[in-house]
C-alpha cells in the first residue's frame, strides 16, 4: 500500500488495530453496563424498608424537612386575570387622567396582547374605601371581603414575565412558561404525601365553563411519578369519571374481584420482588376505598343551611361557590393541595360579559361572597391556622382601555398586563391585615415591594416546610426545582 | 470628586507593582551577556512605573482617611509604599551613573522585589482583611460549631445572637476593624452603635439601623453584610429580628420563648446548621428512643398515618382518617407509643365517650383534634391529666361553652369549639348569620 504522506500512513496503521474484536468488546461491556444499571435499579437493588413502604403507598404522609405552618393549600386561581384596578389597587390619579392618551414612555418598547397604537387611560370603574383595622383599600365590588380583610396579606406589586394566558398560567403553577414541568400541587404531594389515603392528595376543581387555557398541564405531574398529578373532580354528576361501578356490578363483587387480583399480584411479588407490583396492589385498594370516600366528600347537599347561605352555594350546580365549599370540605378531610380555576376574568371589553361594568361586576360578586365565606369558615373550624389560602390571577390588566387593533373596544375593558398585579395570601403563618408592595400613581409599574411569581412559589413552599432551593427532583441528569433558579421568600408577609 | 479620585487607588496600585517587577526582571537579564541589547527599553519601563507609582501614592493618600481603615495598618502601608518608591529611584540613579558588581545588583534586585511585594500585601490586608491571604483560611471557612450542650439551655443573646455576629460581622466590625465605627463584638459595643448613632432601638425593628441594613436588598450598597461576604440565612435574620423586637435583652433562654413557632423553627434550623452535637431533640421536649420497626408497622397497619414531626426526634403526629377498625381499639394500640405522640388528629372518627377513656394515656399530647366526633363533656374528663395540651379542636361536637368552663383558667390552651351555640347546625336565617360573623374573632 502506498501512502501519500506520513500522517495518512499513521492513521491507517492505527485503524488496523481496531479489529472486529474491539467492536465486540465494546458491545459486550457497554451494553452489559447499561443493562446492569437498569436491572439493579429496577429490582430496587438499593432498597430499604422505607422504599418498600413508599412503593406500597406513594402518597403516605411524610414529614416536611423544616417545621412548616401549613398542612394544606387552597389555591384560588382566577383564570383570565382579574383587574386589580377594580378590586384592590386604588388609583385616584388614574381617575383624573381618564380618557387621556397614554404617555409614550409607558408603551414604548412594550408588547401587548391586543393594544395597538396609542391607547387611552381608563380610570377605575369602581369606588374605593378603606376597610378593617388594617385600612386596606377595597372596591365596592368586594362587599363581603370587607369583613375578612384583616385576615389577609395583600401583595400589590406582583409581576410576571408572560402576557398570554397559557404561558402565564404555566409559569404560575409549574415555575416555567413551557410545558413539561410538574405543577406546584404535584411537588407538594410528592414532598409531603397525604394524611388521608382514601382521597387523592391533589384535587383540582374548575368552574366558569372552561378549563384554564394552559389545559391540564397546570396540574400535571411533569417528570414526577404520575400518582402526584392533580385529580380533576367535577362538582356536577360523578365527581371523578369512571370511578363508579358499572350497573349491575355490586360492591361485594367488586371487592372479591379486587381481592383475587391482589392475591395473584402478591404471588408474583413473592417471585420477583418488584416494588411496582406492591404499588399496583395498593392502588387497587386505594381505588376501591375512593369509590366510597370521594362521592361522600364531594357531596355538599348535607351541609347545613347556614353554610349554603354563607357561601352562596346551590347544590347540584357547577359553580365557583360550590367549588370553594368543596375545597373546605376536602382540606378538612386531609387533602393536601386543592387547586381551583375559575374561568371568566378576561375583561377585554369586547362584549358585555367581559365589560368591566357588566360581566366583571357579576364575577366579582360571586367570587367575593364565596371567598370571604371560605376564610370565615376555615377560621371557625380552626383550619385557617394550618391552611394556606392563595388568591390571584396569572397576570393583571392595563391602566389603559383596550383598543383592539387600534380601535376603541365597544365596552370598557383592559388588556393583559404583566408588570404589576395583586394577589393575596391568608392563613398558616401569613401576616394578618397587611399590605406589601406599591405601584406608581397609575398602577403600571411596581415602585416598591415588587415580588415575582417565583417568590410566591418560594413562599408557599416555605410555609409548607420546604426550602425551595433544596427541594429538588433529579431528572435528565440534573436536579430540578419548582422555582428553577429564581425565587426569594417574601419575608415581610410572614408573621 | 475627592472621593472618586480616592477610589481610583485600588485600581492604580497594580500598575507600579506590575511595571516595576518587569523593570527588576530586565535589570536582572541585563547582567547576562546575551541580553545586553535589552538596554534600550529599560528607561521607558522604569519611567512608566515611576509615574504610576506617583499617581498611586497621591490617590492613596487621598483615600487613606475616607475609608475608616485602622490607622495602624494604613500607616504601615503608606510609608512602605513611599519608602519603596524612593529606594527604586535611588537604585535606578546609581545603576545609571556607576558600575556595580553583578552580585551587588542582584541582591538589590531581590531586596526591591521583596519590598514591593510586602507593600502590595499590606494594601491587600486593608481591602480584603487580615485572613484573606492565609493558608488556614480554607479551614477557617468551616465555621466553629456552636458550643452549647443543650439548645434549651442556651442564652438567646450570648449563645445565639452573638454567635451570628461573630460569624458574619466581626471581620469588619470587631476589635481589629471598625467599619462605620461600629463594633459588634460585645453587648456594650453593639448598644453604643456606630457613626450614625445607635444601631439598635429596643423593640423597634423599623428604627433599628442594624435590622434595616440586613433586610435591604443584596444589591443595595448599604446592605449588610456587603455582597460577596458570607450572607445571613433567613433563619438568622429571623432570630435577630426576634431578639431586637423582644427588647434585645441578655438574660432569657431558648426554653423561655413563648410558643412562637417561627422563632422556634429558626432556632432549630440554626441549631441543625451549626451544632455538631447530635441531640436534635426537639426544642422543649426530652429525648426519646427510636420506636421499634415492628411496633410502627403494627400501628400503621391499623390505618394510622404516623408522621414524624422532625428528623430524628421520634415525636409523631398521628392521624386517624384511614383507621377502619373501631377507634377505641386503634387508640389502645397507639397508646403503646403514647409518649411519642404530640399531635393526635381524630377528626371525623366515630369516637364516643367510651373510646375517649383511651385518651388519658396520651400524656405528651400538645394538640388534639376531636372535631366531628361523638364526644361529650363526659369524655372530655379524660383529658384532665394532659398538662401540655395547648390546642383542642371540638368543632361540630355536642359540646357547649358551659362544658368547657373547666378550661377557662387554661389561658395557654387554644380552644376551637362550636361557638354558634347548640343550634348552630340548624341556623337558617340571615340575621343570625350576621351575628355569627360578628362573633368570629
Ligand atoms: C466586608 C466588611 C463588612 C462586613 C462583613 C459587615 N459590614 Fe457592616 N459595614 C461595613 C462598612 C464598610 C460600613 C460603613 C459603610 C456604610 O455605612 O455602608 C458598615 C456599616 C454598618 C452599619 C452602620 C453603622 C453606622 O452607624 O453607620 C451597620 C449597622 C452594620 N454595618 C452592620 C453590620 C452587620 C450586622 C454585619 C453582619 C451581619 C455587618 N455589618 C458585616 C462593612 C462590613
Amino acid at each position: 500500500m502506498k501512502s501519500n504522506n506520513i500522517h495518512q500512513e499513521a492513521y491507517r496503521h492505527n485503524l488496523s488495530y481496531n479489529t472486529r474484536r474491539h467492536f465486540l468488546r465494546e458491545c459486550r461491556t457497554g451494553m452489559g453496563m447499561l443493562a446492569l444499571g437498569s436491572l439493579l435499579d429496577g429490582c430496587n437493588f438499593f432498597s430499604n424498608a422505607e422504599n418498600e413502604l413508599l412503593a406500597k403507598n406513594p402518597l403516605a404522609a411524610k414529614p416536611s424537612p423544616l417545621l412548616g405552618k401549613a398542612k394544606s393549600v387552597i389555591f384560588l386561581h382566577m383564570a383570565g386575570a382579574p383587574s386589580q384596578l377594580e378590586m384592590f389597587d386604588y388609583k385616584p390619579e388614574l381617575q383624573k387622567m381618564d380618557g387621556m392618551d397614554c404617555p409614550d414612555s409607558f408603551i414604548q418598547g412594550k408588547k401587548f396582547a391586543f393594544i395597538r397604537g396609542v391607547p387611552k387611560l381608563l380610570g377605575p370603574q369602581a369606588s374605593f374605601k378603606q376597610y378593617g383595622e388594617s385600612g386596606i383599600w377595597l372596591s365596592n365590588h368586594m362587599q363581603h371581603f370587607q369583613s375578612v380583610v384583616d385576615e389577609v396579606s395583600l401583595l400589590k406589586a406582583v409581576s410576571t414575565d408572560q402576557f398570554n394566558h397559557a404561558p402565564a398560567q404555566l409559569l404560575m403553577h409549574c415555575g416555567t412558561p413551557r410545558l413539561g414541568r410538574p405543577s406546584m400541587g404535584s411537588w407538594v404531594t410528592y414532598g409531603l404525601g397525604s394524611e388521608n389515603s382514601n382521597l387523592p392528595g391533589f384535587v383540582v376543581l374548575t368552574s366558569g365553563g372552561r378549563n384554564p387555557d394552559a389545559g391540564k398541564s397546570v396540574w400535571g405531574s411533569g417528570f414526577l411519578p404520575s400518582v402526584y398529578q392533580g385529580v380533576q373532580c367535577r362538582s356536577e354528576g360523578d365527581p371523578v369519571l369512571f370511578l363508579k361501578d358499572p350497573n349491575g356490578y355490586d360492591r361485594d363483587l367488586r371487592k372479591s374481584s379486587i381481592e383475587t387480583i391482589n392475591k395473584v399480584n402478591e404471588l408474583s411479588y413473592e417471585e420477583y420482588k418488584d416494588p411496582e407490583i406492591l404499588s399496583r396492589i395498593s392502588q387497587y385498594e386505594m381505588a376501591f376505598k375512593m369509590q366510597i370516600a370521594v362521592p361522600d366528600v364531594m357531596n355538599i347537599s348535607d351541609e347545613p343551611a347556614y353554610i349554603h347561605e354563607l357561601y352562596g352555594t346551590k347544590p347540584g350546580k357547577e359553580s365557583f361557590a360550590n367549588n370553594v365549599l368543596l375545597a373546605r370540605k376536602l382540606v378538612e378531610k386531609g387533602v393536601r393541595f386543592v387547586q381551583l380555576f375559575d374561568w371568566g376574568w378576561d375583561s377585554h371589553g369586547t362584549d358585555p360579559g367581559t365589560a368591566l361594568d357588566q360581566g366583571f361586576v357579576e364575577k366579582c360578586r360571586e367570587n367575593d361572597q364565596a371567598v370571604s365565606a371560605l376564610l370565615i369558615d376555615l377560621k371557625q373550624r380552626g383550619l385557617l391556622d394550618e391552611t394556606l389560602v392563595v388568591w390571584g390571577g396569572e397576570f393583571g390588566r392595563t391602566p389603559m382601555q383596550e383598543n383592539r387593533d387600534g380601535k376603541q373596544n365597544s365596552f370598557k375593558g383592559r388588556d393583559h398586563h404583566s408588570d404589576a398585579f395583586c394577589m393575596w395570601m391568608a392563613g398558616a403563618g401569613i401576616k394578618k391585615g397587611f399590605t406589601y408592595g406599591e405601584t406608581d400613581p397609575i398602577g403600571y409599574n411596581p415602585i416598591e415591594g415588587k415580588v415575582t411569581v417565583h417568590d410566591i412559589q418560594a413562599t408557599i413552599l416555605q410555609q409548607l416546610g420546604f426550602d425551595h432551593t433544596a427541594f429538588t427532583y433529579p431528572f435528565q441528569g440534573r436536579n430540578f426545582r419548582l422555582t428553577d433558579v429564581f425565587g426569594k421568600v417574601i419575608d415581610p408577609i410572614i408573621s | 470628586m475627592k472621593i472618586f479620585i480616592g477610589h481610583l487607588h485600588p485600581l492604580l496600585v497594580h500598575l507600579p507593582i506590575g511595571i516595576w517587577i518587569i523593570y527588576l526582571l530586565i535589570e536582572f537579564l541585563k547582567t547576562r551577556n546575551q541580553y545586553k541589547q535589552i538596554d534600550f527599553i529599560i528607561k521607558i519601563v522604569f519611567y512608566t512605573g515611576a509615574i504610576s507609582a506617583v499617581a498611586s501614592i497621591i490617590t492613596g493618600l487621598i483615600n487613606a482617611n475616607q475609608q475608616g481603615y485602622p490607622t495602624n495598618d494604613v500607616f504601615n502601608h503608606q510609608w512602605m509604599a513611599i519608602g519603596t518608591s524612593v529606594l527604586f529611584l535611588i537604585f535606578f540613579y546609581i545603576r545609571n551613573h556607576f558600575t556595580l558588581r553583578t552580585v551587588l545588583v542582584n541582591s538589590f534586585l531581590i531586596l526591591l522585589f521583596m519590598l514591593i511585594s510586602i507593600t502590595g500585601h499590606l494594601g491587600g490586608i486593608l481591602t480584603h482583611g487580615e485572613d484573606y491571604f492565609s493558608i488556614q483560611n480554607d479551614e477557617k471557612k468551616v465555621i466553629k460549631p456552636l458550643a452549647i450542650q443543650h439548645i434549651n439551655e442556651a442564652l438567646i443573646y450570648k449563645d445565639l445572637v452573638q454567635y451570628i455576629f461573630d460569624k458574619n460581622c466581626l471581620s469588619c466590625h470587631g476589635q481589629n476593624k471598625q467599619k462605620g465605627n461600629l463594633r459588634l463584638d460585645t453587648y456594650d459595643h453593639i448598644m453604643s452603635g456606630g457613626k450614625s448613632g445607635k444601631v439598635i432601638q429596643l423593640s423597634n425593628l423599623e428604627k433599628s439601623e442594624l435590622i434595616k441594613r440586613i433586610l435591604l436588598d443584596q444589591s443595595d450598597e448599604k446592605h449588610m453584610p456587603p455582597k460577596d461576604n458570607m450572607q445571613l440565612e433567613t433563619f438568622e435574620i429571623q432570630m435577630l429580628k426576634w431578639w431586637v423586637s423582644n427588647g434585645a435583652e441578655t438574660s432569657s433562654k431558648v426554653k423561655d420563648i413563648s410558643a412562637d413557632t417561627l422563632m422556634i423553627r429558626s432556632i432549630k434550623q440554626f441549631h441543625d446548621a451549626f451544632s455538631q452535637i447530635n441531640d436534635v431533640a426537639s426544642i422543649k421536649r426530652p429525648m426519646l428512643d427510636e420506636i421499634e420497626a415492628n411496633t410502627l408497622k403494627k400501628i400503621q397497619s391499623l390505618g394510622w398515618s404516623l408522621i414524624p414531626l422532625s428528623k430524628d426526634d421520634h415525636y409523631y403526629r398521628a392521624v386517624a382518617f384511614n383507621v377502619e377498625d373501631s377507634i377505641g381499639n386503634a387508640l389502645k394500640t397507639l397508646s403503646e407509643i403514647s409518649k411519642n405522640i404530640i399531635e393526635l388528629k381524630l377528626s371525623f372518627s366515630n369516637l364516643n365517650d367510651k373510646d375517649a377513656i383511651q385518651l388519658s394515656a396520651f400524656r405528651s399530647l400538645e394538640k388534639l383534634w376531636l372535631d366531628h366526633t361523638l364526644i361529650t363533656s363526659k369524655g372530655l374528663e379524660n383529658l384532665k391529666q394532659i398538662n401540655n395540651l395547648n390546642y383542642l379542636n371540638l368543632f361540630a361536637c355536642s359540646i357547649n361553652e358551659r362544658d368547657l368552663s373547666n378550661y377557662s383558667d387554661r389561658r395557654d390552651l387554644k380552644l376551637v369549639y362550636p361557638n354558634m351555640k347548640d343550634t348552630a347546625w340548624k341556623i337558617a336565617d340571615t340575621t343570625e348569620l350576621t351575628a355569627i360573623k360578628k362573633q368570629l374573632p
